[in-house]
């Protein structure tokens, strides 16, 4: 009988020894993150819906990386896009037929060709719901239409000069990190993607990120995530610096409570959505989800309502974390330009966010300083975090204070603006970068 | 099986309410008509996006220009409804404090 060799029973470890350095640190490095994450997520500080599925999906991937079979290593490197180099694309093929190819029984998301993807579905679990549900889009969308059914737009039609002009303010970073990306190098379809970090909103990121730039669709929705989860940590902090205590406190007065009728909302949400697709058909799925979940919650369908705020949004966040987690294997994520892109997240978010509270400043100097400048921070559009971050930040020097229904407008209008920046981004950069 | 013949009536709200004629009030007239001219406003806009930009020029980078501007009429157009809403809002509101 043939000795047994032990790393052979545990090939998570053979296929970690036999890695690259890089990617041996890479894979180890991630396993940490991905336990920090959860950790993060259970202590509250970052998104625990999102933070726990993508926080173990990234430990699994790293760690269960084995050698594939053969003929599931043939489908995987004959159905993703040939390597540019054709030695190392030869190389690649005679590795997967002598079955020493690394791979994970979770997803393959490079592939592309039918035959192969029918294949992997069989083998990978979650492949049919990356093929089916990810890569087009409708987990995205899925979550989109739970915010619209979460949305009411009436606090955008009560306030509808300051809660475009704060959204506009907050939409700083969205504007201004595409040139500056395009700097550094990349191209424009790249800086656009990564520029809607700044919008604030993760599925507008990937549905941006799937359209333009397909290539670095993961790294750029990961940071966006990451970095949407360390929003509720940071923005508290940036709103201390930038407003001072005595500003921070300001009673805004009291309006008359008038209601905006279910019919106005409708018929506004009807009007909406028409225009913009008629503008953006690229971004339509977006607009037609965004708006069937206001239309659903103005409709009063309340069984509708149930299904798509609750299985159908907590559904698709669960899926989208635990598919985000299993995206960052090592050798899919490491990419020279991630670093970059860490950068350029963070400093679209801050950019977006110092808007923000620039405009209101400006409301409050334009009202007669009656609007509390920490408003403004709301317009970045995390639907409804940022607007409670502000009343928090309010109420915790003055307790009486009460800025939650035009907080609430801003990040609502948030929402409309990032979604007609995605439009105009998938609709104009194309014509652009011709 | 509980069939309440008052079900089938018009509820009392619906009873009350004005005649065919006298049913839009001044502050309702002006909130359709900034609707009829939102809507137009955001229909022009559509229009010069998706209809004239592409038909005016093959330059790209004007066909771009001409395309963003026809967006953001399109928005103004949305706009002039949601300033129809505000009017509205704004003059119940006086009409209570009244």
């Amino acid at each position: 009988m043939e000795s047994l060799n032990l790393l052979d029973l545990f090939q998570g470890i053979t296929t970690l020894l036999h890695s690259e350095p890089t990617i041996l640190i890479g894979r180890l490095g991630l396993i940490v993150l991905g336990a920090a994450l959860v950790y993060l997520g259970k202590k509250g500080v970052l998104e625990p819906l999102l933070m726990i599925p993508m926080g173990l999906g990234m430990v699994a991937v790293n760690a269960g990386v084995l050698f594939l079979d053969p003929t599931t290593a043939t489908h995987i490197v004959e159905g993703s896009a040939l390597h540019p180099d054709p030695e190392v694309a030869a190389q690649l093929a005679a590795q997967a037929a002598a079955g020493h190819t690394p791979g994970t029984l979770f997803m393959s998301p490079l592939v592309e060709k039918t035959d192969s993807l029918i294949y992997l579905m069989q083998v990978d679990f979650l492949q049919p719901v990356f093929t089916f549900a990810f890569s087009n889009g409708l987990i995205a969308c899925f979550v989109f239409m739970g915010i619209g059914v979460l949305l009411d737009v009436g606090f955008v039609l009560a306030r509808p000069f300051l809660s475009m002009f704060l959204a506009l303010s907050a939409e700083l970073g969205t504007i201004l990190t595409f040139p500056i990306a395009v700097a550094l190098g990349f191209d424009f379809r790249e800086s656009a993607s990564i520029a809607m970090v700044g919008g604030a909103d993760g599925p507008m990121v990937l549905f941006t990120s799937l359209t333009l730039a397909k290539h670095l669709f993961v790294p750029i929705t990961v940071v966006a995530y990451l970095y949407l989860g360390l929003t509720y940590g940071g923005y508290p902090y940036l709103i201390r610096l930038l407003v001072p205590a005595k500003l921070r406190g300001l009673k805004m007065p009291a309006k008359k409570q008038v209601k905006v009728t279910s019919e106005e909302k409708l018929a506004f949400a009807v009007v909406g959505c028409a225009v913009l697709c008629l503008l953006f058909p690229s971004a339509a799925p977006l607009f037609l989800s965004l708006f069937i979940g206001v239309a659903v919650r103005e409709s009063g369908l309340k069984v509708f309502m149930t299904v798509i705020e609750g299985p159908m949004l907590y559904g698709a966040t669960l899926f989208l974390g635990l598919i985000l987690g299993v995206l960052c294997e090592a050798s899919t994520i490491l990419d020279p330009k991630v670093l970059l892109l860490l950068v350029l997240g963070i400093l679209a978010l801050l950019l977006s966010a110092v808007g923000g509270i620039i405009g209101g400043y400006v409301a409050y100097i334009v009202s007669g300083r009656k609007i509390n400048p920490v408003i403004g921070i709301a317009g970045v559009s995390s639907v409804p975090s940022t607007a409670k971050i502000a009343q928090k930040e309010v109420s915790k020097v003055t307790p009486d204070a009460v800025i939650l229904p035009e907080a609430l407008g801003a990040s609502i209008c948030g929402v409309v603006s990032s979604a007609i920046l995605t439009g105009i981004y998938i609709t104009v950069i194309p014509l652009i970068a011709k | 099986m509980n069939a309440d013949p008052a079900r089938f009536l018009p509820a009392p709200a619906a009873l009350s309410r004005p005649a065919r004629g006298d049913a839009f009030s001044p502050v309702l007239k002006a909130a359709a008509r900034h609707w009829l001219a939102g809507i137009a406003v955001c229909a022009l806009g559509a229009a010069i996006a998706r209809l004239l930009a592409p038909a005016l020029t093959d330059e790209t980078r004007l066909r771009a220009l001409i395309t963003l501007f026809g967006e953001l009429v399109a928005l103004a157009g949305l706009f002039i409804i949601v300033l129809g809403i505000r009017r509205r809002l704004d003059q119940a509101a006086q009409d209570r404090s009244d």
